[in-house]
């Protein structure tokens, strides 16, 4: 025998719209009715009656006729005429037959006469839902999962699965309508009562779980989750000739026609930049105005304002030409320059704003073309068996830009790494069975090239955190976390991955040996050196090359290097970069005037070659760059 | 026959992809406005078979237009799926109260925006 845990065939979560404006007689039809357990939302007068029926949907409405500010003929008639098609009841007073005449003309179903009998009542509700029930089908299916609506029983391969009563209506909601797509919302109004008024959240856990149920009984996950709307039936899998076929792609000339498609979007959203580029930079300049007057305690309202809607305008567009970072970013400034900011705060505007300006520079002169920056979207592999927060990860992460793979379990996440690698795993730590996390993070930590991975857990304990780190995870999340805080840490830790390409030092010394051996003893650690022995070009030289580390002579003829690192830090742009001085010099006086000019460090030209460059390395690293031989 | 539909955003590229996206990946005619007031007049006069609709726009913004489009008796009944860069919670109970097909995320992925949109109208694919 198949059952849900539902008492009877009467009681699923059918909701009631009860519109009567005598209190008394209000409160006990409620009572018999929630006695009944019906879902009943009662309104006092016909307006508000309307409107509840115009926002939820309702399964029947009981409806008074005599009934302040919109009579309950009109009320009946104009839902009838904006569609409504669930059962109406009318109430009437014994002597008016009129009313019950124009009742049943404007649409309702039938009626009860006032003073009612209860039992009469409720077997007229029964008797017009079970109607409304048959006008349905009786046994719905998909794939191998069977619900029976008139026994209210639900089967998988013809095996009994036992459902709560809220997932049984889950279900039949989506296997009643297979081609709509509900929010949690609507979930909320169609099945619970909204005096209960539960968190959206609650929707996200009953579909998990009747997800859980469903695969342990052996069905596919019927229920898809869509992309910034909710969820919706999936298409059942048609029985699969395919599997007897050989496993190579075919492909079909809808397919090819596809991929043609495909092909075109690429290039007009390549040509729309291109033909927009110029302006999506001067987007970015008003926000460099804005920093450097934000900086000088000189920003108007109105500069504020408009910063913000070019922010706003940037985080809606960069994305969609490849650039999720910038997207990001931009948000990241738009909700800075909502208010009045704090120093601290301020300082974040510049530093966005100064990271904005640097990816779209290196986008510019690196060679790839739009269509590249969308294949190398990047991939992060979610590994997680909680699958509704891998899903809620998900959706968020496809909206921050990110491509994302998701695994359930590891032997499923080992198959995706090895087809295609991630450039980032949000690894949780926790599995049913003998591996845990820590065991595929112990595997990819002797993988090379490594992948940075994020341990996300409800373990929070100092030993997991030190045994995470022992294994090389790069970042320990404990749950639970809001979406944004984890993807901002993958967006952080990307972010690091990134530079290591872009490890860069310019040396500014007239003696062009130093330049030479410093690039031979840096370069096996992937840092490119460049060397300019006339600092007249020094600035053209800065902006091109856009080092990480500026290591400066202090005297050159015609030129002072403390000069040009009073113009770097006075540039905010450039006003953080890595500055180290490199000089005969040891006179204490000098030496200050290098610091006071904003030096980092102020190096002896008489240290030897090899020291100097491991200087320069614990400099990049500091600085939170990594190097080529620690990844 | 291909489904007509109207997509209004104040900025004019993302009105350019937009309308490549839909018409290479979606097949579908695209009408674009580029105000509130303008998209309200095409939707009157062109009776879309959907909306695609920014809720960020100066003057009149995409939840007026959504208001006014569904006070008229002409475009009542086209539905309507927003575009927003807005992602919290709130504002996201709050679109979705406003009776539209969808939500759909800015920055949006090209590739897959018209299955997206089609997904959300309910249109065939």
């Amino acid at each position: 025998m198949l059952f849900v845990q539902t008492a009877g065939k009467r009681d699923r979560a059918m909701k009631i719209l009860l519109i009567e404006d005598d209190q008394p007689m209000g409160s006990v039809l409620a009572e018999l009715l929630t006695a009944q357990r019906y879902i009943v939302n009662l309104a006092t007068d016909g307006q508000t009656g309307l409107e509840l029926a115009q926002k939820f949907e309702y399964d029947l409405i009981l409806l008074d006729v005599v009934i302040p500010k919109l009579d309950g003929i009109s009320v009946c008639k104009q839902l009838r005429a904006e569609g409504y098609s669930h059962p109406i009841l009318l109430l009437t007073a014994k002597d008016s037959s009129s009313d019950r005449v124009l009742g049943l003309d404007a649409g309702a179903d039938d009626y009860v006469i006032k003073p009612f009998d209860p039992e009469e009542l409720m077997a007229r509700i029964r008797a017009l839902l079970r109607r409304q029930q048959a006008a349905t089908a009786a046994l719905l299916s998909w794939e191998n999962v069977q619900l029976d609506t008139v026994n209210n029983e639900v089967t998988c391969q013809g095996q009994p699965l036992r459902l709560t009563h809220k997932e049984y209506c889950l279900l039949e909601l989506f296997l009643l309508n297979p081609k709509r797509i509900f929010s949690r919302s609507a979930i909320l109004d169609r099945l619970w009562d909204f005096a209960e008024s539960p968190g959206e959240e609650t929707v996200s856990t009953h579909v998990k779980c009747l997800r859980q149920k469903l695969k342990a009984a052996g069905a596919s996950d019927l229920i898809e989750t869509i992309y910034g709307l909710g969820y919706r039936l999936r298409a059942p899998v048609q029985a699969a000739p395919q599997a007897t076929e050989p496993l190579v792609a075919v492909s079909t000339p809808q397919q090819q026609k596809r991929e043609a498609a495909r092909k075109k979007v690429v290039a007009t959203t390549s040509k729309v930049w291109e033909k927009y580029r110029d302006k999506i930079f001067e987007q970015v300049t008003v926000l460099e105005t804005t920093a450097q007057a934000l900086a000088a305690g000189q920003l108007t309202r109105s500069q504020q304002q408009q910063a913000k809607q070019e922010a706003h305008k940037l985080a809606g567009s960069l994305g969609i030409f490849g650039f999720m970072a910038g997207s990001q970013l931009a948000k990241e400034l738009e909700e800075l320059l909502q208010s009045q900011m704090t120093p601290a705060q301020a300082e974040q505007v510049t530093q966005r704003v100064d990271r904005l300006r640097q990816l779209l520079n290196e986008a510019q002169t690196a060679t790839a073309t739009t269509t590249d920056i969308f294949s190398s979207a990047p991939l992060i592999l979610i590994i997680d068996d909680d699958l509704i927060l891998a899903e809620q990860v998900r959706v968020e992460a496809i909206a921050w830009g990110f491509r994302v793979e998701l695994a359930t379990d590891l032997k499923v996440a080992r198959k995706a790494i090895a087809q295609s690698p991630p450039h980032a795993i949000l690894l949780d730590l926790n599995f049913p069975g003998a591996e845990n996390g820590l065991t595929l993070l112990q595997e990819l930590m002797l993988r090379s090239p490594k992948i940075p991975v994020l341990a996300f857990t409800g373990q929070g304990d100092l030993a997991s955190r030190l045994e995470v780190v022992r294994l090389g995870g790069c970042v320990f999340l404990q749950k639970p976390l809001p979406t944004h805080e984890i993807l901002k840490a993958v967006t952080d830790v990307l972010h690091q991955t990134q530079i290591q390409h872009h490890n860069r030092v310019l040396v500014v010394d007239d003696e062009a040996a130093i330049a030479e051996s410093l690039a031979n003893l840096l370069q096996p650690f992937g840092i490119a050196v460049t060397g300019l022995d006339q600092p007249q070009q020094f600035w053209q030289v800065l902006t091109a090359t856009r080092p990480n580390l500026l290591l400066l002579d202090l005297e050159m003829p015609g030129c002072d290097g403390v000069a040009l690192c009073q113009a770097v830090r006075s540039d905010p742009q450039w006003q953080r970069l890595t500055i180290l001085f490199l000089s005969a010099h040891t006179e204490s006086d000098v030496i200050d005037r290098a610091f006071t000019a904003g030096a980092d460090d102020y190096l002896n030209k008489a240290m030897d070659a090899t020291e100097l460059a491991t200087r320069i390395i614990h400099r990049l690293k500091r600085t939170g760059f990594q190097l080529a031989s620690s990844l | 026959m291909s489904k007509r539909i109207l997509v209004i955003d104040d900025e004019s590229l993302i009105l350019e992809v937009i309308q490549g996206c839909l018409e290479e990946l979606g097949e579908m005619e695209v009408l674009t406005a580029e105000s509130g007031l303008a998209g309200l007049q095409m939707a009157q006069t062109k009776r879309p078979d959907g909306i695609l609709l920014d809720v960020s726009m100066p003057g009149m913004d995409g939840l007026e237009v959504l208001r006014r489009l569904q006070d008229h008796e002409t475009t009542r009944s086209i539905p309507i799926v927003l575009l927003t860069a807005r992602v919290q919670p709130e504002d996201r109970a709050k679109f979705a109260k406003t009776g539209v097909a969808g939500v759909i995320l800015k920055p949006f992925d090209p590739i897959a925006l018209a299955d997206q949109v089609a997904e959300a109208l309910g249109w065939k694919r």
